[in-house]
């Protein structure tokens, strides 16, 4: 399970403007503002809750920070394992957490078992249950073709299965992935999806983004939608759809967008 | 530290090194065929260039008026091919030809033309052009052969006019020499050239694209968000990268010296050089050198692999990165390649100084001079430079800054001065430069100065070490005020540095005391500052030795240095502990090393404490002009035994320490903020 209260995450950008008045160059200024802004929510074992947005709304540093890559300026991320004791160690949290997303790529000059065998060495698995985990694994995911290539000669599909993999040797109790299925072909997304399912109906946390909205629509039991780094919308699908009067989520996406000032990115 | 997460950590990181086919081209084919290639193809260019010069013919022109005059010198061109392998190939030509022409035209090398006088022998004209290579050397050749005809005309009318001529020819006396280097300090000396060049920048060459391909590299790839999704703690991963790196350039040493072993081999048994040395040389006279080295060489790659991974880990890109340490790595192979200057040689000052005492070191490694006091200075500020690197590393980066911010901010001068953003603090990089760019500048520029002017010299430099942060701090906008701690002092902590002034005073001259009768040699290390003090005349070393270094060197560590680090999450006493050791470094002496770190201590201690550099500019003014004045005022110092003989039994400096400590206590609780005298009467 993971509680998330009041979270906010702070930058600094620089903005280029053109500074016509003292000279043609463009000149730079910093900017401070808010990725993620006071946002709470809770995903409970056994759920898969949707993290939505349009580009640049702060799903993705918000998932970062739910993955404790990331420490937030203000809030707090409460993180708890099987038997519902709270972790405080950011390194113990890591252990909990399975995370994915487009920016976790993978070393390309080792193969998915050299790279699953020294993942399970870090996490500290034993050796007779790493080698029964990456059997499991390579069965579950079907990688049995491409196991011992170099990550490299993979792929954009099997590279996505081999980061999913990544993901399942500790067998975490929360998974946050960040757009998985995002440029995949129908075969792969559905596999990633099916995955995702299996994994939440066996008692685990899931926690997803996504722009696709039929898929949210088909898998998530809750849905936080979040835009410039503020909720706008936290309920079931149903709920949602019914409180804009759409009957897909892809219009209820567009109605909360428009309400909230339209996607001026 | 999990040891077993480290190991494997570096596992995946050496795997992952071996298996780049960049590096390992850059690092082993390199080294392993250019040596060989760079050797053997000079050795076969210079011995071409020996044989063309003699086996080539060179075409010379001889302007024919009479027979007679030419068939007398195409018998000595004849001649020149038995006696020194010349060939020439001898052509009349008219006098009308056009000289030049032909020359240029390279139809001729040289053109002999003579002019017959009344002696007995002929003037010789030689024309030739030496801009082209075939006309100078024939030139030169023509030369050799007309100078040892004369010499050989000259010696025949001596001896038929001197009657014991055969007896006066003989040498007058006769010289034999014997040299007293042995064979292996005559190697020693040619190894110690070159040896240190070779290993620093084997080191050099293989951390920089390690140390760039295990950080920023990582970041480019994206498969550092991956390892921090791990549950690594941020020290691990940098140990495990700095681990990687040096091993990477101890390996990088050891495939160099196998290059240059192997073909140092070769040279040895084609040159006949064999021949020479086999028998009595020892090489084991050279084992504690060697294993020297080896350890000197491990922790100078630690060094250098920290100080790689600090900078990559600031960089932004991969081309970023080659951008800052390409500067960086031409400033550490000057430093490597200063050993080679004749006259440079290790002493207590250079044994501080990073890069420089390594191969210096080396150097002296090789030439079999064993000093340990300075092998142990070399050992021991290695260790120092390599802790405070891999504490900069392990602490100012964590990873969350390095992946997610725009690289870590260190350098913040590389900016027009309209963007600067106002009253921003510099960064650790800027440290670094500021601090570069005045230790270059003291002393190389500094080191002139103080030849040329003399004491004036000295002068200069401190307004050097003045105006490079100052112009640098106003360039960048910084916030001048809390930079350098720009804070009117507070009466008790002016009153408390006056204490503090005198117990430091103290306790120092115990200490010099002390260290003089253990180590004798340092004595003459200091002997040139006293040197100097005394040149100038009592007004002038006030302000040159008392005035100026209270302004310039407080405006440079107390101001810039500790005004950077104290805005820095650096907890304040390792804030306080690097002012004091940078300070003490900075005079490149071992003695001064010793008692300017606890002055440095000490300093750093009143400016946390009042948040005033006003307060530090007063004990540092105090105490310089306090030695100036003892310096010129011998009369009051003889009366005071303490400070003309400093202390003479156990019994002094047990003494004198518990006045400097009971002084320094009172200056302590006069000025003192928290737990002070007057701290408790202000709070109520």
């Amino acid at each position: 399970m993971i509680k998330v209260e009041n979270v906010s995450k702070q930058f600094t950008r620089n903005i280029k403007k053109n500074d016509s008045k003292k000279s043609g160059f463009k000149s730079k200024t910093k900017e401070e503002f808010f990725a993620v802004n006071d946002v709470s929510f809770e995903a409970r074992s056994g759920e898969i809750l949707g993290i939505l947005g349009p580009n640049g709304a702060g799903k993705t540093t918000l998932l970062r920070m739910l993955a404790s890559l990331m420490t937030p300026n203000s809030g707090n991320i409460s993180i708890f394992d099987s038997n519902n004791n709270i972790i405080e160690d950011t390194v113990e949290k890591k252990k909990h957490i399975g995370y994915l997303s487009g920016n976790t790529k993978l070393y390309n000059r080792f193969s998915t078992r050299e790279m699953l065998k020294i993942l399970s060495d870090i996490y500290q698995i034993d050796k007779d249950e790493a080698d029964k985990r990456i059997a499991y694994i390579e069965e579950v995911l079907s990688m049995q073709a491409f196991m011992d290539n170099r990550i490299e000669k993979l792929s954009t599909g099997q590279t996505q299965r081999a980061n999913i993999a990544r993901c399942l040797i500790h067998s975490p109790e929360i998974y946050i992935f960040d757009e998985p299925t995002l440029g995949l072909d129908v075969i792969s997304s559905d596999a990633i999806v099916d995955f995702m399912k299996k994994e939440k109906e066996s008692g685990k946390t899931v926690l997803y983004s996504t722009h696709y909205m039929e898929e949210a629509q088909y898998l998530c039991d809750n849905i936080f939608m979040i835009y410039k780094g503020k909720k706008i919308a936290y309920g079931t699908p149903e709920e949602l759809m019914k409180e804009t009067g759409t009957n897909n989520l892809r219009d209820t996406f567009k109605k909360l967008i428009l309400r909230e000032g339209g996607n001026d990115e | 530290m999990n040891k077993k997460i480290i190991f494997t950590l570096l596992k995946k990181e050496m795997v992952d090194i071996f298996r780049d086919t960049k590096t390992i081209i850059i690092t082993i084919i390199v080294p392993l065929i250019l040596y060989p290639l760079v050797f053997l193809g000079s050795m076969l260019i210079t011995s071409n260039i020996m044989r063309e010069a003699t086996v080539k013919t060179y075409k010379v022109g001889i302007v024919n008026e009479s027979d007679k005059e030419s068939a007398v010198l195409k018998s000595l061109l004849g001649d020149a091919l038995e006696e020194y392998e010349y060939h020439f190939d001898v052509k009349d030509i008219g006098t009308s030809d056009d000289f030049e022409q032909s020359i240029r035209d390279g139809e001729l090398d040289a053109i002999i033309s003579y002019k017959i006088t009344e002696s007995e022998y002929f003037d010789i004209n030689i024309y030739s052009m030496s801009s082209a290579n075939k006309s100078s050397t024939c030139k030169s050749m023509l030369e050799k052969v007309f100078e040892d005809y004369g010499d050989k005309i000259v010696d025949e009318r001596l001896k038929n006019s001197i009657e014991d001529y055969e007896l006066l020819k003989t040498d007058p006396f006769e010289i034999t020499y014997k040299d007293f280097s042995s064979k292996e300090e005559t190697t020693g000396m040619l190894i110690g050239y070159i040896m240190p060049f070779m290993m620093i920048i084997s080191v050099l060459m293989g951390a920089f694209t390690v140390a760039i391909d295990v950080s920023v590299g990582e970041k480019e790839r994206g498969t550092l968000e991956t390892l921090i999704t791990l549950p690594i703690g941020n020290t691990h991963m940098m140990i495990s990268k700095f681990l990687a790196v040096s091993i990477f350039a101890l390996f990088s040493v050891f495939i160099n010296i196998c290059s240059f072993a192997l073909m140092g081999i070769y040279l040895f048994n084609s040159m006949a050089l064999a021949e020479t040395f086999v028998g009595e040389f020892k090489f084991t006279q050279f084992i504690p050198s060697i294993l020297l080295m080896i350890v000197v060489i491990v922790l100078f790659s630690m060094f250098v692999s920290a100080l790689c991974l600090c900078v990559d880990f600031t960089a932004k890109s991969v081309k970023e990165a080659n951008n800052f340490t390409t500067p960086m790595m031409l400033l550490l192979m000057t430093g490597a390649g200063l050993s080679a200057l004749p006259g440079v040689k290790l002493n207590f000052g250079l044994a501080i100084v990073p890069i420089l005492n390594v191969s210096l070191l080396i150097k002296e490694l090789f030439m079999l001079n064993l000093n340990p006091y300075l092998i142990a200075i070399v050992f021991f500020s290695t260790m120092i430079h390599t802790i405070i690197a891999i504490y900069i590393m392990t602490k100012v980066f964590s990873s969350e800054d390095i992946l997610f911010t725009e690289g870590v901010r260190s350098v913040r001068i590389f900016e027009k001065r309209a963007n600067m953003k106002e009253k921003q603090i510099p960064g650790v990089g800027d440290i670094v430069l500021v601090f570069a760019i005045m230790f270059l500048i003291s002393c190389f520029a500094g080191g002139y100065v103080i030849l040329r002017f003399g004491f004036a010299g000295y002068a200069l430099t401190q307004l050097i070490i003045f105006l490079v942060p100052a112009i640098y701090a106003w360039y960048m906008k910084t916030d001048f005020k809390n930079l350098f701690s720009l804070q009117k002092p507070g009466v008790k902590e002016m009153i408390g540095a006056v204490f503090f002034v005198a117990g430091s005073y103290i306790i120092n001259t115990v200490i010099v005391s002390i260290l003089y009768n253990l180590i004798p040699t340092l004595a003459s290390d200091n002997e040139s500052l006293a040197n100097a003090v005394s040149l100038g005349g009592f007004i002038p070393s006030l302000i040159v030795v008392g005035i100026l270094p209270a302004i310039a060197e407080e405006t440079a560590f107390r101001g810039f240095l500790y005004g950077t680090l104290k805005n820095k999450k650096i907890p304040a006493l390792a804030t306080c502990i690097i002012t004091a050791v940078v300070f003490a470094a900075y005079h490149m002496n071992l003695l001064q090393f010793i008692y300017v770190t606890i002055m440095g201590l000490i300093m750093s201690y009143m400016i946390y404490n009042s948040k005033s550099i006003f307060v530090t500019v007063l004990f540092h003014l105090l105490n310089n002009s306090f030695s100036v004045f003892l310096e010129y005022h011998k009369e009051i110092s003889a009366k005071i035994p303490f400070f003309s003989d400093g202390v003479r039994d156990i019994k002094d400096v047990f003494i004198y320490t518990v006045i400097g400590i009971a002084l320094l206590l009172l200056g302590f609780f006069i000025s003192d903020n928290k737990i002070g005298l007057f701290a408790k009467k202000k709070n109520v």
